[in-house]
C-alpha cells in the first residue's frame, strides 16, 4: 500500500509494515547460525533507522537462536545434535566424520596419553540387549584382528547412554572422499556453475546462500588443514590403474585375513578404506554393519552411498566372503573409471541395477584401462557369487600378475556365456538392446566356426548353437510367459511375473526370431528350430497386442501361422486354432468384423473336427469356449477405435444384448467352463474365460434384473478372487477393473446412479491405477483407468442434477474434476505415445470438453474457455484431415456451442457470436455431408445452470430454434 | 532460505518425469533441515526409543507413496510437502508409543495444521535454558524450566507455533506463513508480536536475557 507516511511514522508502528526489519532480522538470525556472535549494539549502530525494533525484538531472538547450539536437552536422541565431550577415560577433540554406523570422533584417551579414533554408536541401532551383545561380541572378535591393512580395535566401551568402539587414529582419509572428488572432476564442471547462478532472484536470499556456502567450504578446509591433509596429496596414490591394483591387492590380503579367522566385513566402501600418507590402505568397522543390525539397510534414506556397494545376494539377505569381495571390486571400479558403478539414484532404481547386475563394463567407460585389471575387476564384481572370485587372496594373486604382466587367471566371460548369464537372471529390458547385440555376435561366431572347421569343431558348435538356443528360449519364454494357454498351468503360479513391454523389447525380440531359422539352417534340424521360430513369432505378436501396435500383431500371427502350417502336415490343431483366433480378436481391434468372425470359425471348425476324435481334451474344450466368447464379445466403449465406429454401429435395440445365434454359443461356451472349471479347480484360466462369459450375458448399460445381478455378483466373485489368488497375473485385474466400471453412464437415469455405482467406479479405478502404475507401457490399461475416470466424473456430475445440498454438489464437483483432470493427463501421454491414432486426440478433446463444463459449473470460467478453445482446435485440425468424421463433427459443434454459451455468460458477447456463427457453420457441413443422420441431441436434461443462462435462443431463434444442450459427454 | 529457485512448474516436471529420483534428491537436499525440525518436536519422552533418522526414514517411505497426491494437487512448495508427510509421521509415532493419552479433540481438530507435538512449551523452554549446565544451576534450571513453561503456555498458540517454525524449524517467512496458511505479511506482522510477547516473559526470568 502507498502510504505517504514518512519513516518517522511507520517506524511507529509495532509490528512494523515495512520489509527492512525482515531483512536485516533474517541477517541477523543467518549470522548466528553461520557460527558468528552479532551483538545489538552493533546493529543498532548500523541500522540507526530500526533502532527502536531492534533492541524491542532481537533479544528475544538471541535467545532463541543462542540456545539452540548449546544446549544438551535430554530430548536429543540423536548424536547429530550433541556431542559429548569426555567419555570415561576419552576426551573428546574434534569431529571427524560420520556416516550410517555413527559419528567418529578424534579423542585422547587421558590414562595413555594417546590419541585415537572412537566410534560413537547411534542410540537407536543398539537398543535391544541382544544386539547390544552382538556388538560387544563382534568388537572383540575384531579386537582379536593384527593386519597391517586393518585398523586395529582397541575395545569397545559404554559411559551413560553411549555405546562407542575405540580404534587407533589413521592420519589420512577415507577412500570415500576420494572416489567422490574423482567422479565429481570427472563430471561436467558446467553443471556447477549452473547451480550457482539461480541464486540470485531476491537479495536476501543471494546474500544468505552464498555466505552459507563460503562457510560450509571454509569449514571443510579448515578441517582438513588441522589434520594436515588434502585430498589432493592422496590423489597420487590413485593416479594410475598400476597404483589402483596395489591398493586393491593391500585390502584383498586384510580381507583374506579376516576371512580365515571366520569374520566377515559386511560393508567394504570407500569409506571404510583408508589410507594414509605413506599410501598404507587400512581397512576400519569390522563386522560392524552385523553388529548394528543395519541388514536392513536398504531401507534407510541416508545409506544411498552404502546402497552402491552392497552385493545382490545381500538383498536376500545372504552376506558371504564373495559380498566383501564385491565391495572392493566395485570401489576398484570407481576409482578406476572415475564413475560410480552403480548411478546415485532412487533406492528403488538402484536396487534393481544392483540385482539385475546391469554395470557396464570398464572399457567401455574409458578404453585405456588395461584389458585384464578389467577382467578381473568384472570378475570380483560378477552378479552371481559362484562366478566371483572364490577367496580374497584368489583376488590379490590376480591382482599381483596383473601388475607383473603375467596372464591372469580370470578368463574373460564368453560373449555367450554372458548372454547365458544375463538370460538366467532377469530379463531387464534395459539391456536387451545390448542382448541383441550379443547374440548378434554371438551366432556369428559360432556359426561361422561351425561352417568352416567341419569336422573338428562340430561337436563345439553344436554346444554353441545349444546354448544360443537355451538363451533364446528363456529370453522368449520371460518376456512372454504362457500363461493363456492352458497347457501350460504352470505359468500361472507363483513364479509368474507379468514382463515388462516396450516396443522396442518388440522389435528386438522381432528381430531375434531370425536366429532360429539360422539355427534351423546350420545344425540342419529344420523342424525342431522351425517350431521355435514359429513359436517366437507368435510370442512377438502378443508383445505387439499388448503394446496396442495391432498392425504389427496381426502381421506377426499371420507369419507364426504360416511357419507352423509349411512345416509339419500334422500341425497340432490347438496351436493352429488359438493362432485363428489370436488373429480374429486382432481384425475385431481393427475394425474388420467380417475378417474377424472368419478366422473364429476356422478355429471353432478346427477345433470341433478335432474334438470329435477326442471329447476328453480339455485344453481343446477350452479353446473351443474361448472362440465362442470372442466371436460374441462386443467391443466396450472404452475398447480403441470405438469412437469411429459408433456411427456404424448403432445400438442394437434390445439394449446391447448379442444376436441369438451368439447368444447360444455364449451359453454354450458358459456352460464348457462350468464342466471344465469343475473338473480341474486348479486351473485358474477356466474360472477366468467363465466369469468374462457370465459378464457378457448380461446388458452393458446397467443390470437391472435381480437374475443379471446375481450373475454379476458370481462373475465378480470368480474375478476377485483370481486376482487375490494371482495379484501378479495383470489380465485377471483388468478383468476385474472391466467389470466394476461395466456401465454406461450415458444411458443410465440420474436416480439410478447412488453410492453403490460410483463405489464400483471407485473399485476400478483403484485396481487400473495399480495395473497403470505396474505397466505404464500397456496401453489397454490406461484406457480403463481412464475411462473409469471419465465414468467417476460423469455420474457424479449425473447426481448432482437431480438434487442435493450444495455442498454435496461441491464436493461431487470436486471430484468428478480431479478425475477429469486424471483422464486428461493420462489421455495427453496415450495422444503422444500413440500419434498415429485420431481417436485418441478426440477423446482428449472429449475430456477437455467435459472438464471445461464441471469447471464452468464451479464457476472457473477462465479455464473453461482455454480448455474448450484446445478442444475446438484439436478437433478442427482432425477435421482438416478427415472431413467426413461424424463424432469429429459431433465433438466439435458440441465445444463450439459450449463455448459460445460460456462466452455469452461472461459477458463477452463478440466472441459468443463468432462461435454461434461457426457452430451454424458446421451445423450446415454436418447436414451435407451426413444428409440422413441427425446430430444427436444430449439425451440428459440441462443442468439448472445451463437452463437458466439461456437467452440466446431467444435472441436467435431463427438460426439456432434447436439447440442442443451444453457439450455432452 | 537458499534453495527456492527451480521455476515451480519446471520442478513439477521433473516430479512427473521421475518421481522416485526427484523425490530421493529433494529429501536428501532436506534432510538436514527436515532432521533438525523432527528433532525439535521429538517428545521427550520419546528418548531411547525412537530416533529422528528413523523417523524421517519412515517418513521418506511414506512421502514415496504418497507422491502422486502432490503431483495432483501441489498445493504447497515441495519442502512444505515434506514438512507435512514428516509431520504425519510424527504424529503416528507419537501415537503409537505414547498411546491416544495425548489426543484430545482440540488436538485432533487442528492437527492439519499444527501438526506436531504437544510440548512445545516444554522444548523452547529447554532451549532458552540450555546453557546453564552447571551443577549449581541445575537446581534452579528446573525450577526456571517449570516457571518458563508456564509463561511460554501463556502465550496463545500462533505465537508459540510462528517462534517454533521460524527459530526451530528455521523456515524463511515465507515458508512459515505457507505452514500456516496466512498472508506472508501477516506472518511477518505474528512474527514480530510472538518476539515482543516472549521477551516481556523473558525477562521476567533471570538468566535469559540480561
Amino acid at each position: 500500500m502507498s502510504s505517504p507516511d514518512s519513516p518517522q511514522s511507520i517506524k511507529n508502528l509495532t509490528p512494523p509494515e515495512t520489509t527492512d526489519l525482515d531483512r536485516v532480522a533474517d541477517e541477523f538470525i543467518a549470522k548466528i547460525r553461520q557460527g558468528e556472535k552479532p551483538t545489538i549494539p552493533e546493529y543498532v549502530n548500523r541500522y540507526p533507522e530500526l533502532a527502536s525494533e531492534i533492541e524491542e525484538f532481537f533479544p528475544a531472538i538471541l535467545a532463541l537462536e543462542g540456545g539452540k547450539y548449546t544446549a544438551q536437552t535430554p530430548g536429543k536422541v540423536s548424536l547429530g545434535a550433541s556431542a559429548p565431550e569426555q567419555l570415561g577415560d576419552f576426551k573428546i577433540v574434534r569431529e571427524i566424520g560420520r556416516g550410517g554406523m555413527g559419528v567418529v570422533y578424534e579423542a585422547i584417551q587421558e590414562s595413555l596419553n594417546r590419541r585415537v579414533a572412537l566410534k560413537l554408536l547411534p542410540r537407536h541401532s543398539l537398543l535391544d540387549d541382544k544386539q547390544l551383545k552382538r556388538f560387544r561380541r563382534e568388537a572383540e572378535l575384531t579386537a582379536s584382528l593384527h593386519h597391517t591393512n586393518i585398523v586395529p580395535v582397541f575395545g569397545v566401551g559404554e559411559n551413560g547412554n553411549f555405546h562407542y568402539y575405540v580404534m587407533q587414529l589413521i592420519e589420512g582419509l577415507g577412500l570415500d572422499e576420494l572416489t567422490q572428488k574423482l567422479v565429481a572432476t570427472a563430471a561436467n564442471t558446467d553443471l556447477k556453475s549452473q547451480t550457482i547462478k539461480p541464486g540470485s532472484q531476491t537479495h536476501t536470499s543471494t546474500d544468505i546462500s552464498t555466505a552459507l556456502d563460503e562457510t560450509v567450504e571454509f569449514q571443510r578446509s579448515e578441517i582438513s588443514e588441522v589434520a594436515g591433509q588434502s585430498s589432493a596429496d592422496f590423489a597420487k596414490f590413485v593416479s594410475t590403474p598400476a597404483k589402483i591394483a596395489e591398493l586393491g591387492i593391500q585390502a584383498a590380503n586384510a580381507l583374506q585375513y579376516a576371512h580365515d579367522r571366520g569374520i566377515l566385513h559386511r560393508d567394504i566402501k570407500p569409506g571404510n578404506l583408508l589410507l594414509d600418507r605413506e599410501g598404507l590402505l587400512c581397512i576400519t568397522d569390522f563386522g560392524l554393519a552385523r553388529a548394528a543390525e543395519q541388514s536392513d539397510l536398504s531401507k534407510s534414506t541416508d545409506i544411498v552411498g552404502t546402497l552402491g556397494y552392497m552385493a545382490p545376494e545381500m538383498f536376500r539377505g545372504e552376506t558371504c566372503r564373495q559380498s566383501d569381495i564385491y565391495g572392493l571390486g566395485i570401489t576398484l571400479y570407481e576409482l578406476l573409471t572415475k564413475q560410480y558403478a552403480i548411478e546415485r539414484t532412487s533406492r528403488h532404481v538402484m536396487i534393481e541395477q544392483i540385482t539385475h547386475g546391469t554395470i557396464p563394463s570398464l572399457r567401455r567407460i574409458n578404453p585405456r584401462i588395461p584389458r585384464d585389471l578389467e577382467t578381473i575387476i568384472l570378475k570380483a564384481i560378477a552378479p552371481d557369487t559362484k562366478h566371483r572370485y572364490q577367496s580374497a587372496s584368489e583376488l590379490a594373486s590376480d591382482l599381483h600378475r596383473f601388475l607383473e604382466n603375467r596372464p591372469i587367471r580370470a578368463k574373460r566371460v564368453s560373449l555367450l556365456e554372458s548372454l547365458w548369464r544375463w538370460s538366467c537372471r532377469n530379463p531387464a529390458v534395459a539391456s536387451l538392446s545390448g542382448l541383441a547385440l550379443l547374440l548378434m555376435l554371438a551366432l556369428g561366431i559360432s556359426l561361422a566356426v561351425g561352417f568352416e572347421r567341419e569336422r573338428r569343431e562340430r561337436k563345439r558348435a553344436e554346444s554353441t548353437a545349444q546354448l544360443a538356443t537355451n538363451a533364446l528360449d528363456r529370453l522368449f519364454d520371460r518376456f512372454v510367459p504362457a500363461r493363456l494357454h492352458t497347457t501350460e498351468v504352470s505359468g500361472a503360479g507363483d513364479g509368474y511375473a507379468e514382463p515388462i513391454l516396450s516396443r522396442e523389447s518388440a522389435d528386438l525380440l522381432a528381430g531375434m526370431v531370425q536366429f532360429y531359422e539360422q539355427l534351423a539352417e546350420s545344425t540342419g534340424e529344420q523342424e525342431e528350430f522351425q517350431n521355435k521360430a514359429a513359436n517366437a513369432q507368435r510370442k512377438v505378436g502378443d508383445i505387439h497386442r499388448r503394446l496396442g501396435d495391432f498392425s504389427s500383431a496381426l502381421a506377426s500371427y499371420q507369419k507364426s501361422l504360416h511357419l507352423y502350417q509349411q512345416n509339419t502336415g500334422e500341425a497340432n490343431a490347438l496351436i493352429i486354432a488359438t493362432l485363428y483366433n489370436e488373429i480374429g480378436r486382432i481384425y475385431r481391434y481393427l475394425g474388420q468384423q467380417n475378417e474377424a468372425t472368419l478366422a473364429h470359425k476356422r478355429a471353432e471348425k478346427l477345433l470341433e473336427a478335432t474334438l470329435v476324435a477326442d471329447q476328453e481334451q480339455n485344453d481343446l474344450q477350452f479353446e473351443l469356449a474361448r472362440t465362442f466368447f470372442l466371436k460374441v464379445i462386443q467391443l466396450r466403449p472404452d475398447q480403441l477405435g470405438n469412437a469411429i465406429s459408433e456411427i456404424e454401429r448403432p445400438s442394437p435395440p434390445d439394449g446391447s444384448m448379442p444376436a441369438a445365434e451368439d447368444r447360444i454359443q455364449l451359453q454354450q461356451a458358459i456352460d464348457i467352463l462350468e464342466n471344465l472349471s469343475k473338473s480341474d479347480q486348479t486351473n485358474p484360466e477356466y474360472r477366468y474365460l467363465l466369469a468374462l462369459c457370465l459378464q457378457e450375458q448380461l446388458p452393458a448399460e446397467y443390470v437391472r434384473s435381480t437374475q443379471d445381478q446375481g450373475k454379476q455378483a458370481r462373475a465378480l466373485e470368480i474375478l476377485e478372487t483370481l486376482v487375490e489368488e494371482h495379484p501378479h497375473v495383470a489380465d485377471y485385474r483388468q478383468a476385474v477393473v472391466k467389470s466394476y466400471e461395466r456401465i454406461d453412464i450415458r444411458r443410465v437415469n440420474p436416480e439410478e446412479i447412488d453410492e453403490n455405482v460410483i463405489g464400483r467406479l471407485e473399485q476400478a479405478i483403484q485396481h487400473a491405477s495399480r495395473l497403470v502404475s505396474d505397466y505404464p507401457t500397456i496401453p489397454e490399461y490406461k484406457i480403463s483407468l481412464i475411462h473409469a475416470h471419465n465414468k467417476l466424473a460423469h455420474g457424479l456430475d449425473k447426481m448432482t442434477r437431480l438434487s442435493g445440498a450444495s455442498n454435496e454438489i461441491r464436493t461431487r464437483h470436486d471430484t468428478a474434476e480431479l478425475s477429469l483432470r486424471t483422464a486428461l493427463r493420462l489421455q495427453k501421454e496415450l495422444t503422444l505415445q500413440f500419434p498415429e491414432a485420431p481417436e485418441h486426440r478426440l477423446w482428449m478433446a472429449k475430456f477437455e470438453a467435459g472438464l471445461a463444463e464441471i469447471l464452468y459449473k464451479k464457476g472457473s470460467e477462465t479455464e473453461a474457455i482455454s480448455l474448450l478453445k484446445s478442444a475446438i482446435n484439436i478437433l478442427q485440425l482432425e477435421l482438416k484431415t478427415d472431413p467426413h468424421s461424424y463424432p469429429v463433427y459431433r465433438e466439435l459443434s458440441g465445444a463450439t456451442e459450449g463455448l459460445a454459451r460460456i462466452y455469452h455468460h461472461v459477458g463477452n458477447e463478440v466472441e459468443s457470436w463468432i462461435m454461434w456463427d461457426q457452430y451454424d457453420q458446421l451445423m450446415e457441413d454436418f447436414k451435407q455431408k451426413f444428409p440422413h443422420a441427425a446430430l444427436p441431441m444430449s439425451d440428459e436434461s440441462h443442468s439448472s445452470r445451463h437452463g437458466g443462462l439461456h437467452p440466446l435462443q431467444h435472441r436467435r431463434p431463427h438460426r439456432g430454434p434447436n439447440r442442443p444442450g451444453p457439450p455432452r459427454f | 532460505m537458499c534453495d527456492e529457485q527451480e521455476d515451480p512448474e519446471i520442478f513439477l516436471n521433473r516430479l512427473q518425469a521421475n518421481p522416485e529420483g526427484v523425490l530421493a534428491d529433494e529429501y536428501n537436499r532436506y534432510r538436514e533441515r527436515l532432521w533438525r525440525i523432527v528433532n525439535f518436536r521429538l517428545d521427550t519422552r520419546l528418548l531411547g526409543r525412537v530416533d529422528a533418522d528413523d523417523i524421517l526414514q519412515e517418513a521418506y517411505l511414506d512421502a514415496s507413496t504418497r507422491i502422486g497426491h502432490y503431483l495432483n494437487d501441489p498445493a504447497t512448495t515441495f519442502f512444505i510437502w515434506l514438512r507435512t508427510i514428516v509431520g504425519q509421521t510424527l504424529i503416528d509415532v507419537h501415537r503409537r508409543h505414547l498411546g491416544a493419552q495425548k489426543r484430545d479433540v482440540r488436538r485432533e481438530a487442528n492437527a492439519r495444521r499444527r501438526v506436531f507435538s504437544a510440548s512445545t512449551s516444554f522444548q523452547i523452554a529447554n532451549v532458552l535454558l540450555g546453557d546453564m549446565t552447571s551443577p549449581s544451576q541445575a537446581a534452579l534450571k528446573e525450577e526456571l524450566a517449570i516457571q518458563l513453561r508456564e509463561a511460554l503456555e501463556s502465550l496463545n498458540e500462533i505465537d508459540r507455533e510462528i517462534l517454533v517454525l521460524r527459530h526451530f524449524e528455521e523456515l524463511s517467512n515465507l515458508e512459515a506463513s505457507e505452514v500456516l496458511e496466512i498472508e506472508p505479511k501477516t506472518a511477518s506482522m505474528r512474527y514480530f508480536r510472538a518476539l515482543t510477547r516472549l521477551r516481556s516473559i523473558l525477562v521476567q526470568i533471570p538468566g535469559i536475557i540480561d
